[in-house]
């Protein structure tokens, strides 16, 4: 069946299948873990039983979510021995502790303190409790840290000695090796995704339930927190994007030229190509909207200012042009959508019509799937623009593969693709049912050890009294948390 | 508003940490044994 494939392009398409799969997951679990913390901290501070009864209702989707990116993190992991054993082989000691920080942070950090905060209310305590999702929040942090700081090597590799074998071995200063030229830029734009994925999500939620009951106010409350995230957060998110855009340009021109569309080098102004078809074998973009001068406006800042195209790289250093500008402009395009809902929702609350304008509510359905559509074509253009190289001008991805058969590649990814489907389609399947379902009033999840409501908002445990019977003393407390 | 009270709250500190404890040495232990699953398949 795979026979007369290529092993190398089989291995790619494994890769970016299972990378898109994976990266669903942590882009909406690093944002619903703080989102989590913020609840239970609101909670904690104001005593609203609707904070408590939200944060039942997302935790027990956050643990499915959490779950599916693990498992299929774990797979990323092992994939680099099996189908990219001679990129692991040569780049293992510079990036293989890095790895190993993020797989220790999401075993004994995330894994570990995600047990607790599923099951551990009424064992441990509100504190102890609260110091476990906190765990959990950093956890995801620190894990989107080592990981981002490992791509970003690849991509503006720095602080390595060649190896006599040909090995990338840690020069004098780890420091180098973590934080290189571009991984700054990369963790902001990237961990702000995963915050603007999750709140474009529990938005379209929120609306969900409102579209079915305007007065339900954990929808209520759950939507306006999420407005309030996209109208704050996806402005800053779009200047985060511009700055790490300008760095790449400064370290991976590449990359730039085939986010624009230049195949050729503009001296005098060059243009923004707003839409296209790019054309790699005539090294044109067919049927080109331009708005003239407007790409040296946006990447240098000035009208006239020159920019180099593809024309002054080497052929066989060109990245796929297609995927790239394509890609670009879907990232970007969704990044402005975002920006427009968060206004939107702005406008909707000066007029005191935030929970009472059914157009908004459907249009913030329309957009819960945003932020991964975004942060799919944000990897795509950092990785595909990233090509031909895996460690980028130094490691060619041709020379990174396992010396595997086409045969053995193409069943493995077979397997893969059924296998991913039907797990994660099933995972995905049981979030969006716990989704459709409003939070309640004393929202189950945490086991009760009483009888009746959970005692929250401004009740001060006073002596119990059984229905009926006498007052029954209070234990006195024996620690000092 | 005050913060809400609740039952765990009055158990001794000791058996909370205990229960935090026991709670994460599980988690650990049933992601490793997914992880050493998935290893099993891959190899297989």
């Amino acid at each position: 069946m795979f026979d007369q494939a290529d092993a190398l392009l089989l291995a790619r398409i494994q890769f970016a299948f299972t990378v898109s799969f994976h990266f669903i997951f942590p882009a909406f679990s690093i944002g619903l873990a703080s989102y989590l913390a913020v609840l239970e901290g609101l909670w904690l501070k104001t005593g609203k039983g609707v904070y408590l009864d939200l944060f039942k209702y997302w935790l027990k989707i956050f643990a499915v979510t959490f779950a599916m990116g693990v498992v299929s993190g774990i797979v990323m992991s092992y994939q680099f021995g099996t189908n990219w054993a001679e990129f692991s082989d040569k780049a293992g000691p510079v990036i293989g502790p890095l790895l190993a920080y993020e797989v220790l942070t999401a075993f004994f950090l995330e894994a570990g303190f995600l047990g607790v905060m599923l099951f551990g209310l009424e064992r441990v305590g509100k504190k102890l409790h609260f110091l476990a999702t906190l765990m959990v929040a950093g956890g995801t942090a620190v894990s989107a840290f080592w990981i981002l700081s490992v791509n970003s090597w690849m991509q503006t590799p720095a602080g390595y000695e060649m190896g006599a074998n040909g090995q990338f071995l840690p020069g004098d200063s780890w420091w180098a090796i973590v934080f290189t030229a571009s991984f700054p830029y990369r963790l902001v734009h990237t961990v702000i995704a995963a915050y603007l994925t999750t709140a474009f999500v529990v938005g379209g939620v929120g609306a969900w339930h409102l579209l079915k009951d305007r007065a339900n106010q954990h929808a209520r409350t759950m939507f306006s927190m999420a407005m309030w995230m996209a109208a704050l957060v996806a402005p800053v998110q779009i200047f985060a994007g511009d700055l790490h855009g300008l760095n790449t340009l400064k370290h991976q021109p590449a990359k730039v030229m085939a986010m624009e569309g230049h195949y050729e080098s503009h001296p005098d102004g060059a243009p923004f190509i707003v839409a296209g078809i790019p054309n790699s074998k005539e090294q044109r973009v067919d049927y080109a909207i331009e708005i003239p001068k407007a790409s040296s406006l946006i990447l240098k800042h000035d009208l006239n200012a020159p920019l180099a195209g593809l024309d002054t790289i080497p052929p066989e250093n060109h990245p796929p042009v297609g995927p790239v500008f394509w890609a670009f402009r879907v990232m970007v395009g969704l990044g402005f959508a975002m920006l427009g809902l968060g206004l939107w929702s702005l406008v909707a609350r000066l007029r005191k019509r935030l929970y009472d304008w059914p157009l908004l509510h459907k249009a913030a359905i329309v957009m819960a799937p945003s932020g991964f559509l975004a942060v799919i074509a944000g990897w795509m253009v950092t990785e595909v623009g990233r090509q031909p190289f895996t460690v980028y001008g130094l490691l060619r991805t041709a020379q990174s593969a396992s010396p595997l058969d086409a045969p053995a590649v193409g069943a493995s990814l077979l397997a893969f693709v059924l296998v991913y489907f039907a797990v994660f389609g099933t995972g995905t399947w049981y979030i969006l049912r716990l989704m459709r379902g409003a939070p309640k009033v004393h929202e189950p999840g945490v086991r009760r050890t009483e009888k009746g409501p959970i005692r929250t908002a401004g009740i001060t445990p006073g002596p119990a009294r059984a229905v009926g019977g006498p007052i029954i003393e209070q234990p006195a407390k024996e620690d000092g948390e | 508003m005050s913060a809400p009270h609740i039952e765990a709250d009055d158990t001794p500190l000791w058996r909370r940490l205990l229960w935090m404890a026991a709670l994460w040495v599980g988690s650990v232990t049933v992601l490793g044994a997914v992880a050493y699953g998935i290893r099993l398949w891959l190899k297989g």
